[in-house]
Protein backbone atom coordinates (compact mmCIF):
# COMPACT_ATOMS: atom_id res chain seq x y z
CA UNK A 1 0.00 0.00 0.00
CA UNK A 2 2.58 2.57 1.00
CA UNK A 3 4.83 1.60 -1.92
CA UNK A 4 2.63 3.26 -4.48
CA UNK A 5 2.31 6.78 -3.16
CA UNK A 6 5.69 7.19 -1.53
CA UNK A 7 7.65 5.99 -4.53
CA UNK A 8 5.80 8.46 -6.70
CA UNK A 9 6.70 11.25 -4.31
CA UNK A 10 10.31 10.10 -4.27
CA UNK A 11 10.56 10.21 -8.00
CA UNK A 12 9.18 13.71 -8.17
CA UNK A 13 11.71 14.76 -5.58
CA UNK A 14 14.60 13.38 -7.55
CA UNK A 15 13.51 15.35 -10.57
CA UNK A 16 12.70 18.29 -8.39
CA UNK A 17 16.27 18.67 -7.21
CA UNK A 18 16.90 21.03 -10.09
CA UNK A 19 13.93 23.20 -9.18
CA UNK A 20 15.03 23.34 -5.57
CA UNK A 21 14.38 27.10 -5.21
CA UNK A 22 10.72 26.75 -6.03
CA UNK A 23 10.09 23.65 -3.93
CA UNK A 24 11.63 25.49 -1.02
CA UNK A 25 8.22 27.12 -0.69
CA UNK A 26 7.04 23.86 0.86
CA UNK A 27 9.88 23.66 3.31
CA UNK A 28 8.25 25.40 6.28
CA UNK A 29 6.04 22.32 6.58
CA UNK A 30 9.06 20.03 6.91
CA UNK A 31 9.67 20.66 10.64
CA UNK A 32 5.98 19.87 11.30
CA UNK A 33 6.44 16.41 9.84
CA UNK A 34 8.94 15.59 12.49
CA UNK A 35 12.45 16.36 11.41
CA UNK A 36 14.27 18.79 13.63
CA UNK A 37 16.74 20.24 11.21
CA UNK A 38 15.58 22.46 8.33
CA UNK A 39 18.10 21.34 5.80
CA UNK A 40 18.53 22.78 2.39
CA UNK A 41 18.06 19.26 1.02
CA UNK A 42 14.33 18.79 0.69
CA UNK A 43 14.64 15.18 -0.43
CA UNK A 44 16.39 14.04 2.73
CA UNK A 45 13.94 15.73 5.07
CA UNK A 46 11.06 14.12 3.25
CA UNK A 47 12.83 10.79 3.42
CA UNK A 48 13.10 11.22 7.18
CA UNK A 49 9.41 11.95 7.37
CA UNK A 50 8.63 8.81 5.37
CA UNK A 51 10.82 6.81 7.71
CA UNK A 52 9.04 8.12 10.74
CA UNK A 53 5.67 7.19 9.23
CA UNK A 54 7.05 3.73 8.56
CA UNK A 55 8.30 3.42 12.12
CA UNK A 56 4.95 4.50 13.48
CA UNK A 57 3.22 1.89 11.32
CA UNK A 58 5.55 -0.88 12.39
CA UNK A 59 5.20 0.04 16.02
CA UNK A 60 1.43 0.04 15.75
CA UNK A 61 1.50 -3.31 13.95
CA UNK A 62 3.64 -4.83 16.65
CA UNK A 63 1.34 -3.62 19.39
CA UNK A 64 -1.68 -4.96 17.54
CA UNK A 65 -0.06 -8.36 17.21
CA UNK A 66 0.70 -8.38 20.89
CA UNK A 67 -2.89 -7.58 21.69
CA UNK A 68 -4.18 -10.27 19.35
CA UNK A 69 -2.04 -12.92 20.99
CA UNK A 70 -2.76 -11.72 24.48
CA UNK A 71 0.85 -10.89 25.27
CA UNK A 72 -0.21 -7.47 26.42
CA UNK A 73 -3.49 -6.25 27.79
CA UNK A 74 -2.61 -2.59 27.43
CA UNK A 75 -5.48 -1.54 25.24
CA UNK A 76 -5.06 2.22 25.46
CA UNK A 77 -1.44 2.07 24.37
CA UNK A 78 -2.40 -0.01 21.36
CA UNK A 79 -5.20 2.40 20.44
CA UNK A 80 -2.94 5.41 20.76
CA UNK A 81 -0.25 3.81 18.63
CA UNK A 82 -2.84 2.94 15.98
CA UNK A 83 -4.14 6.49 15.97
CA UNK A 84 -0.60 7.89 15.71
CA UNK A 85 0.14 5.68 12.74
CA UNK A 86 -3.10 6.70 11.10
CA UNK A 87 -2.54 10.41 11.61
CA UNK A 88 1.05 10.38 10.46
CA UNK A 89 -0.04 8.48 7.35
CA UNK A 90 -2.74 11.01 6.61
CA UNK A 91 -0.35 13.90 7.13
CA UNK A 92 2.14 12.26 4.81
CA UNK A 93 -0.47 11.76 2.11
CA UNK A 94 -1.60 15.37 2.31
CA UNK A 95 1.97 16.65 2.17
CA UNK A 96 2.58 14.47 -0.86
CA UNK A 97 -0.56 15.87 -2.48
CA UNK A 98 0.64 19.40 -1.87
CA UNK A 99 4.04 18.62 -3.32
CA UNK A 100 2.48 17.22 -6.46
CA UNK A 101 0.20 20.23 -6.75
CA UNK A 102 3.16 22.55 -6.38
CA UNK A 103 5.07 20.58 -8.99
CA UNK A 104 2.18 20.74 -11.39
CA UNK A 105 1.85 24.48 -10.76
CA UNK A 106 5.49 24.87 -11.62
CA UNK A 107 5.24 22.76 -14.75
CA UNK A 108 2.37 24.91 -15.99
CA UNK A 109 4.56 27.97 -16.06
CA UNK A 110 5.48 29.24 -19.43
CA UNK A 111 9.20 29.70 -19.61
CA UNK B 1 -2.39 -8.37 -7.19
CA UNK B 2 -0.05 -8.52 -4.28
CA UNK B 3 -1.54 -9.31 -0.94
CA UNK B 4 -2.33 -6.01 0.70
CA UNK B 5 -3.42 -7.58 3.97
CA UNK B 6 -0.42 -8.04 6.15
CA UNK B 7 0.24 -10.45 8.96
CA UNK B 8 -1.25 -8.14 11.57
CA UNK B 9 -4.65 -8.08 9.90
CA UNK B 10 -4.64 -11.83 9.59
CA UNK B 11 -3.56 -12.22 13.20
CA UNK B 12 -6.33 -9.92 14.39
CA UNK B 13 -8.85 -11.82 12.29
CA UNK B 14 -7.70 -15.15 13.69
CA UNK B 15 -7.86 -13.80 17.22
CA UNK B 16 -11.46 -12.77 16.61
CA UNK B 17 -12.36 -16.35 15.69
CA UNK B 18 -10.73 -17.82 18.74
CA UNK B 19 -12.22 -15.29 21.07
CA UNK B 20 -15.63 -16.18 19.73
CA UNK B 21 -14.92 -19.82 20.40
CA UNK B 22 -13.87 -18.92 23.90
CA UNK B 23 -17.06 -16.96 24.39
CA UNK B 24 -19.16 -19.93 23.28
CA UNK B 25 -17.26 -22.27 25.56
CA UNK B 26 -17.71 -19.92 28.51
CA UNK B 27 -21.44 -19.68 27.80
CA UNK B 28 -21.56 -23.46 27.79
CA UNK B 29 -19.73 -23.61 31.12
CA UNK B 30 -22.07 -21.08 32.69
CA UNK B 31 -25.18 -22.87 31.45
CA UNK B 32 -23.83 -26.15 32.86
CA UNK B 33 -22.65 -24.70 36.15
CA UNK B 34 -24.83 -27.06 38.12
CA UNK B 35 -24.82 -30.14 35.98
CA UNK B 36 -23.37 -33.03 37.93
CA UNK B 37 -20.21 -34.44 36.45
CA UNK B 38 -19.70 -31.61 33.99
CA UNK B 39 -16.09 -30.57 33.47
CA UNK B 40 -15.36 -26.92 32.69
CA UNK B 41 -13.64 -26.31 29.37
CA UNK B 42 -10.98 -23.77 28.43
CA UNK B 43 -9.72 -22.56 25.08
CA UNK B 44 -6.00 -21.97 24.68
CA UNK B 45 -5.02 -20.14 21.54
CA UNK B 46 -2.63 -17.34 22.50
CA UNK B 47 0.58 -19.30 22.34
CA UNK B 48 -0.35 -21.08 19.13
CA UNK B 49 -1.25 -17.78 17.51
CA UNK B 50 1.93 -16.10 18.71
CA UNK B 51 3.98 -18.90 17.19
CA UNK B 52 2.01 -18.76 13.97
CA UNK B 53 2.63 -15.07 13.40
CA UNK B 54 6.18 -15.48 14.52
CA UNK B 55 5.97 -12.84 17.18
CA UNK B 56 9.54 -13.29 18.33
CA UNK B 57 11.09 -13.69 14.94
CA UNK B 58 12.35 -17.09 15.95
CA UNK B 59 10.96 -19.11 13.11
CA UNK B 60 13.28 -19.13 10.18
CA UNK B 61 12.16 -22.50 8.91
CA UNK B 62 10.16 -23.54 5.90
CA UNK B 63 8.35 -26.79 5.31
CA UNK B 64 8.45 -28.96 2.25
CA UNK B 65 5.37 -31.07 2.74
CA UNK B 66 1.84 -30.01 3.62
CA UNK B 67 1.73 -32.69 6.28
CA UNK B 68 4.54 -31.12 8.28
CA UNK B 69 3.71 -28.82 11.15
CA UNK B 70 2.99 -25.45 9.70
CA UNK B 71 5.45 -22.72 10.56
CA UNK B 72 5.55 -19.03 9.98
CA UNK B 73 2.70 -17.15 8.41
CA UNK B 74 1.52 -20.25 6.57
CA UNK B 75 0.36 -21.48 9.92
CA UNK B 76 -2.35 -18.88 10.31
CA UNK B 77 -5.58 -20.77 10.16
CA UNK B 78 -4.05 -24.07 11.14
CA UNK B 79 -3.15 -23.39 14.73
CA UNK B 80 -3.71 -26.22 17.06
CA UNK B 81 -6.20 -24.66 19.38
CA UNK B 82 -7.31 -26.80 22.23
CA UNK B 83 -10.67 -26.90 23.89
CA UNK B 84 -10.13 -29.10 26.83
CA UNK B 85 -11.08 -29.68 30.38
CA UNK B 86 -9.54 -27.20 32.73
CA UNK B 87 -6.74 -29.08 34.48
CA UNK B 88 -6.50 -26.98 37.63
CA UNK B 89 -10.14 -26.62 38.52
CA UNK B 90 -11.53 -27.41 41.90
CA UNK B 91 -14.03 -30.19 42.04
CA UNK B 92 -17.33 -29.66 43.78
CA UNK B 93 -19.31 -32.28 45.60
CA UNK B 94 -21.14 -33.33 42.48
CA UNK B 95 -17.92 -33.52 40.42
CA UNK B 96 -18.75 -30.30 38.62
CA UNK B 97 -15.65 -28.19 38.01
CA UNK B 98 -17.20 -24.90 36.93
CA UNK B 99 -16.05 -21.85 38.89
CA UNK B 100 -18.68 -19.22 38.20
CA UNK B 101 -16.57 -16.23 39.13
CA UNK B 102 -13.75 -17.34 36.90
CA UNK B 103 -16.16 -17.85 34.03
CA UNK B 104 -17.64 -14.38 34.42
CA UNK B 105 -14.17 -12.87 34.55
CA UNK B 106 -13.09 -14.77 31.46
CA UNK B 107 -16.18 -13.64 29.65
CA UNK B 108 -15.68 -9.99 30.51
CA UNK B 109 -12.03 -9.92 29.55
CA UNK B 110 -12.69 -11.85 26.38
CA UNK B 111 -15.42 -9.51 25.22
CA UNK B 112 -13.24 -6.45 25.81
CA UNK B 113 -10.35 -7.97 23.87
CA UNK B 114 -12.75 -8.94 21.09
CA UNK B 115 -14.04 -5.43 20.73
CA UNK B 116 -10.52 -4.03 20.83
CA UNK B 117 -9.45 -6.36 18.03
CA UNK B 118 -12.52 -5.36 16.01
CA UNK B 119 -11.77 -1.73 16.43
CA UNK B 120 -8.14 -2.23 15.40
CA UNK B 121 -9.12 -4.13 12.28
CA UNK B 122 -11.43 -1.26 11.46
CA UNK B 123 -8.59 1.18 11.85
CA UNK B 124 -6.28 -0.81 9.60
CA UNK B 125 -8.93 -1.08 6.92
CA UNK B 126 -9.60 2.63 7.18
CA UNK B 127 -5.91 3.38 6.68
CA UNK B 128 -5.83 1.14 3.63
CA UNK B 129 -8.91 2.81 2.21
CA UNK B 130 -7.37 6.19 2.78
CA UNK B 131 -4.20 5.20 1.01
CA UNK B 132 -6.15 3.73 -1.90
CA UNK B 133 -8.24 6.84 -2.34
CA UNK B 134 -5.12 9.06 -2.16
CA UNK B 135 -6.65 11.09 0.59
CA UNK B 136 -9.55 12.24 -1.51
CA UNK B 137 -7.43 14.10 -4.03
CA UNK C 1 -18.81 -20.96 14.23
CA UNK C 2 -21.30 -18.33 15.09
CA UNK C 3 -22.90 -16.28 17.77
CA UNK C 4 -26.16 -18.13 17.63
CA UNK C 5 -24.64 -21.28 19.10
CA UNK C 6 -23.53 -19.45 22.21
CA UNK C 7 -26.83 -17.65 22.53
CA UNK C 8 -28.77 -20.87 22.23
CA UNK C 9 -26.62 -22.41 24.94
CA UNK C 10 -27.25 -19.47 27.26
CA UNK C 11 -30.93 -19.69 26.43
CA UNK C 12 -30.94 -23.34 27.41
CA UNK C 13 -29.33 -22.36 30.70
CA UNK C 14 -32.06 -19.83 31.37
CA UNK C 15 -34.77 -22.34 30.56
CA UNK C 16 -33.23 -24.91 32.85
CA UNK C 17 -32.96 -22.47 35.74
CA UNK C 18 -36.52 -21.37 35.23
CA UNK C 19 -37.73 -24.97 35.33
CA UNK C 20 -35.82 -25.36 38.55
CA UNK C 21 -37.50 -22.23 39.93
CA UNK C 22 -40.86 -23.70 39.05
CA UNK C 23 -40.03 -26.87 40.91
CA UNK C 24 -38.88 -24.85 43.93
CA UNK C 25 -42.06 -22.76 43.94
CA UNK C 26 -44.08 -25.92 43.79
CA UNK C 27 -42.14 -27.33 46.72
CA UNK C 28 -42.56 -24.22 48.85
CA UNK C 29 -46.26 -23.92 48.08
CA UNK C 30 -46.87 -27.54 49.01
CA UNK C 31 -44.90 -27.66 52.20
CA UNK C 32 -47.90 -28.82 54.19
CA UNK C 33 -49.77 -30.80 51.60
CA UNK C 34 -50.83 -34.15 52.95
CA UNK C 35 -53.10 -35.23 50.14
CA UNK C 36 -52.26 -35.66 46.47
CA UNK C 37 -54.04 -37.28 43.51
CA UNK C 38 -51.40 -40.06 43.45
CA UNK C 39 -52.12 -40.78 47.09
CA UNK C 40 -50.01 -39.97 50.11
CA UNK C 41 -48.25 -36.77 50.97
CA UNK C 42 -46.70 -34.40 48.47
CA UNK C 43 -43.17 -35.43 47.53
CA UNK C 44 -40.50 -32.83 46.97
CA UNK C 45 -39.62 -32.39 43.32
CA UNK C 46 -36.00 -32.48 42.28
CA UNK C 47 -34.65 -31.25 38.99
CA UNK C 48 -31.79 -33.10 37.34
CA UNK C 49 -29.60 -31.30 34.80
CA UNK C 50 -27.67 -32.94 32.02
CA UNK C 51 -25.23 -31.61 29.47
CA UNK C 52 -25.98 -32.35 25.81
CA UNK C 53 -23.91 -31.38 22.81
CA UNK C 54 -25.40 -28.39 21.09
CA UNK C 55 -27.22 -29.44 17.94
CA UNK C 56 -25.77 -28.33 14.71
CA UNK C 57 -27.34 -28.30 11.36
CA UNK C 58 -26.61 -31.24 9.15
CA UNK C 59 -24.45 -29.38 6.70
CA UNK C 60 -21.89 -28.56 9.33
CA UNK C 61 -21.86 -32.12 10.62
CA UNK C 62 -21.12 -33.36 7.12
CA UNK C 63 -18.32 -30.88 6.76
CA UNK C 64 -16.78 -32.32 9.88
CA UNK C 65 -16.87 -29.17 11.94
CA UNK C 66 -18.31 -30.68 15.09
CA UNK C 67 -15.14 -30.55 17.10
CA UNK C 68 -16.14 -27.71 19.29
CA UNK C 69 -17.61 -29.35 22.37
CA UNK C 70 -20.19 -26.73 23.10
CA UNK C 71 -22.72 -28.21 25.46
CA UNK C 72 -26.14 -26.95 26.25
CA UNK C 73 -27.88 -27.88 29.45
CA UNK C 74 -31.13 -29.73 29.57
CA UNK C 75 -33.47 -30.75 32.32
CA UNK C 76 -33.18 -34.50 32.12
CA UNK C 77 -35.70 -35.36 34.74
CA UNK C 78 -38.02 -33.86 37.30
CA UNK C 79 -38.36 -36.63 39.80
CA UNK C 80 -39.79 -36.94 43.25
CA UNK C 81 -37.49 -37.01 46.17
CA UNK C 82 -36.41 -40.44 47.30
CA UNK C 83 -36.68 -39.68 50.98
CA UNK C 84 -39.83 -40.78 52.72
CA UNK C 85 -42.37 -38.40 54.16
CA UNK C 86 -42.04 -36.84 57.58
CA UNK C 87 -44.34 -38.49 60.08
CA UNK C 88 -46.02 -36.39 62.73
CA UNK C 89 -48.16 -37.81 65.44
CA UNK C 90 -51.59 -36.20 65.27
CA UNK C 91 -54.51 -38.60 65.61
CA UNK C 92 -57.12 -35.88 65.26
CA UNK C 93 -55.95 -34.96 61.75
CA UNK C 94 -58.19 -35.96 58.87
CA UNK C 95 -55.38 -37.75 57.06
CA UNK C 96 -53.95 -39.61 60.04
CA UNK C 97 -53.25 -43.27 59.40
CA UNK C 98 -54.14 -46.17 61.75
CA UNK C 99 -51.39 -45.38 64.21
CA UNK C 100 -52.28 -41.71 64.29
CA UNK C 101 -49.37 -40.43 62.23
CA UNK C 102 -49.81 -37.87 59.53
CA UNK C 103 -47.39 -37.91 56.62
CA UNK C 104 -46.07 -34.46 55.75
CA UNK C 105 -43.69 -33.69 52.94
CA UNK C 106 -40.10 -33.60 54.03
CA UNK C 107 -39.43 -30.10 52.71
CA UNK C 108 -37.10 -27.69 54.46
CA UNK C 109 -38.20 -24.20 53.53
CA UNK C 110 -34.81 -22.70 54.31
CA UNK C 111 -33.17 -25.15 51.93
CA UNK C 112 -35.64 -24.25 49.23
CA UNK C 113 -34.96 -20.54 49.73
CA UNK C 114 -31.24 -21.11 49.32
CA UNK C 115 -31.90 -23.11 46.18
CA UNK C 116 -34.05 -20.30 44.91
CA UNK C 117 -31.28 -17.76 45.39
CA UNK C 118 -28.85 -20.08 43.66
CA UNK C 119 -31.20 -20.54 40.71
CA UNK C 120 -31.70 -16.80 40.49
CA UNK C 121 -27.97 -16.16 40.47
CA UNK C 122 -27.37 -18.78 37.80
CA UNK C 123 -30.14 -17.29 35.73
CA UNK C 124 -28.54 -13.87 35.93
CA UNK C 125 -25.18 -15.29 34.96
CA UNK C 126 -26.73 -16.84 31.87
CA UNK C 127 -28.43 -13.57 31.01
CA UNK C 128 -25.10 -11.81 31.38
CA UNK C 129 -23.43 -14.33 29.05
CA UNK C 130 -26.12 -13.78 26.47
CA UNK C 131 -25.85 -10.01 26.71
CA UNK C 132 -22.11 -10.15 26.26
CA UNK C 133 -22.51 -12.30 23.19
CA UNK C 134 -25.10 -9.91 21.81
CA UNK C 135 -22.80 -6.92 22.34
CA UNK C 136 -19.94 -8.67 20.60
CA UNK C 137 -22.14 -9.51 17.63
CA UNK C 138 -23.42 -5.95 17.41
CA UNK C 139 -19.94 -4.49 17.41
CA UNK C 140 -18.86 -6.95 14.73
CA UNK C 141 -21.55 -5.45 12.52
CA UNK C 142 -19.72 -2.14 12.70
CA UNK C 143 -16.64 -3.34 10.85
CA UNK C 144 -15.90 -1.05 7.97
CA UNK C 145 -18.56 1.44 8.97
Amino acid sequence: MDGLTINAASQILNQGQTTKEITRVDQPSAPVIGSDKVEGNFASSLKEAINSVNTAQKDSDRKMQELATGKTNNIHETMIAAEKADLSLRLMVQVRNKIIEAYQEVMKMQV
Amino acid sequence: MADIFDTTTKALGASLNYRLLRQNTTASNIANAETPGYKAKVVEFEDALARAIDLDGMNGLTTSDPEHFALGTAALGKERVTVENNPDADVNNDKNTVDMDKEITTMTENSIAYKAALSLINKKMAMLKYGISEGGR
Amino acid sequence: MDFLTGMRVSGSGMTAQRTRMNAISSNIANVNTTRTPEGGAYRKKEVVFGAMPEQRNFGEILAGKVDEDIDRVQVVDIRPDRKGPRLVYDPSHVDANEEGYVAYPDINVMQEMVDMLQASRSYEANVSAMNTMKNMALSAIEIGR
